[in-house]
């Protein structure tokens, strides 16, 4: 008797420890597979690292971890940086060879000759110039002045390799920055000019934003008034931070509204009225967008006046973002923003 | 990826030589008489930076990133609506 019992506690313990070792494999799959369906730009990042384990003995893998690993840092940057309006298309690779040349290739196509994986950095730069040039606000690329077009390229260029591959930076700044801004003032001009906006987060968030919103506007007008325009928006962007200079800019394309949460008196005294009021009034004078922003200690106070002017029904909420920038003593700081379209 | 991509096409350089034999100037690169279209300097392996396809001919960049991108711009110039 004492024998039963003892084969049975035993074979209960084996079943239990099957089970037990069986649950981790099962449990692994599972949580890869979530982590690959909330992440699905990862995937194109696993694919390129696993084939180019095989790339000197397969071509396929060959092509597979070049064009995976761009692909996946791509939508990585999209997914990262919330850019749909300014970069609206993903990048895909399609390889071409011999046999399916004249099928997929027409005249004048620019086709980019990809290297092994282990150079990369220069296939990446290569792809994203490419890319760029087709995917960067693409609906309104054609009207914007060439000059502002370029540096604006150039710095979108520079930020998605610092993001993602920071180790091709020397090939963009040796050969693409020095060939671009070579006897060109204008460009390199503009460049700087963005570059000090982007560090306050103020490039993509409201100078692009608008301009892929709007841009399609500038066809109406002469050379000299798009330059005039554009330049115009992007003095009033810089100035915003400086409380003392207007903050509403309307001409023949951009009307733009900027609430700035930031005096600590009305919150004690006034709470989310005196933004609301404001928000009411760009509404009225027809402004199209609405653009609310704070740092810092404001962080949670600018929550409560956007969630005020969204009940208010006064536009449409398109996006709330927190972003890096800059107090006027170039300290690092975590800014907010809210965009509305007005009704 | 977002619901529409831009599609880059791409060669890899393992795939080069059987495109140069299908339009038989696969002699005229290994001799070193092929030159790239912006800056004329002689177009190898080491050095390839892209292709166009122009009259039925493979026409070449080297890997410089100014003559890349001179025939990119020229190409997007051509295809703006």
């Amino acid at each position: 008797m004492l024998q039963e019992i003892f084969m049975q506690v035993s074979l209960l313990d084996i079943k239990e420890l099957i089970n037990y070792w069986w649950s981790f494999p099962i449990g692994g799959l599972i949580i890869v597979l979530l982590y690959f369906f909330t992440h699905p730009e990862k995937i194109s990042t696993w694919n390129s690292l696993f084939s180019g384990l095989f790339e000197k003995i397969s071509k396929s893998s060959a092509r597979r971890s070049v064009s995976s690993d761009i692909q996946g840092k791509i939508s990585s940057y999209i997914k990262n940086n919330q850019s749909n309006e300014i970069l609206p298309y993903g990048l895909k690779f399609k390889w071409v060879k011999d046999e399916n040349f004249s099928s997929y290739v027409e005249e004048k196509d620019v086709i980019v000759i990809m290297d092994y994986h282990n150079n990369n950095a220069r296939n990446f730069v290569n792809a994203i110039g490419l890319y760029l040039s087709q995917a960067f606000i693409p609906t309104v690329r054609h009207e914007i002045p060439h000059e502002i077009l370029t540096a604006a390229e150039l710095i979108m260029q520079e930020k998605i390799i610092q993001e993602k591959r920071p180790d091709a930076l020397d090939v963009f700044r040796h050969e693409i920055l020095q060939d671009k801004i070579t006897n060109n003032t204008r460009i390199e001009e503009f460049r700087e000019r963005f570059k000090k906006l982007d560090v306050l987060g103020l490039f993509d968030n409201m100078f692009l934003t608008e301009l892929a919103y709007v841009g399609l506007r500038l066809e109406d007008l002469n050379s000299g008034q798009r330059n005039r325009e554009i330049e115009d928006f992007l003095t009033f962007i810089e100035e915003i931070p400086d409380e003392s200079k207007p903050l509403d800019f309307s001409k023949n394309v951009f009307h733009v509204w900027v609430i700035l949460v930031a005096k600590q008196f009305k919150k004690d005294f006034q709470g989310t009225s005196p933004y609301v009021n404001r928000a009411k009034e760009a509404s009225s004078k027809k402004y199209e967008s609405l653009y609310v922003t704070g740092r810092d200690q404001n962080m949670d106070f600018v929550d409560d006046v956007i969630l005020d002017i969204k009940t208010h029904n006064l536009g449409e909420l398109q996006w709330v973002r927190d972003f890096k920038t800059r107090n006027k003593k170039q300290k690092k700081k975590i800014a907010k923003m809210a965009l509305f379209r007005l009704h | 990826m977002t619901t529409e991509d831009k599609e880059i096409k791409a060669v890899h350089i393992t795939d080069l030589e059987k495109l140069l034999l299908k339009y038989e100037q696969l002699d005229d690169f290994n001799k070193g008489q092929i030159k790239c279209q912006v800056c004329s300097d002689i177009v190898s392996m080491n050095n390839v930076g892209s292709i166009q396809l122009l009259n039925n001919k493979l026409r070449f960049t080297c890997n410089k990133i100014s003559c890349y991108n001179q025939i990119v711009k020229q190409s997007a110039s051509l295809n703006s609506p």
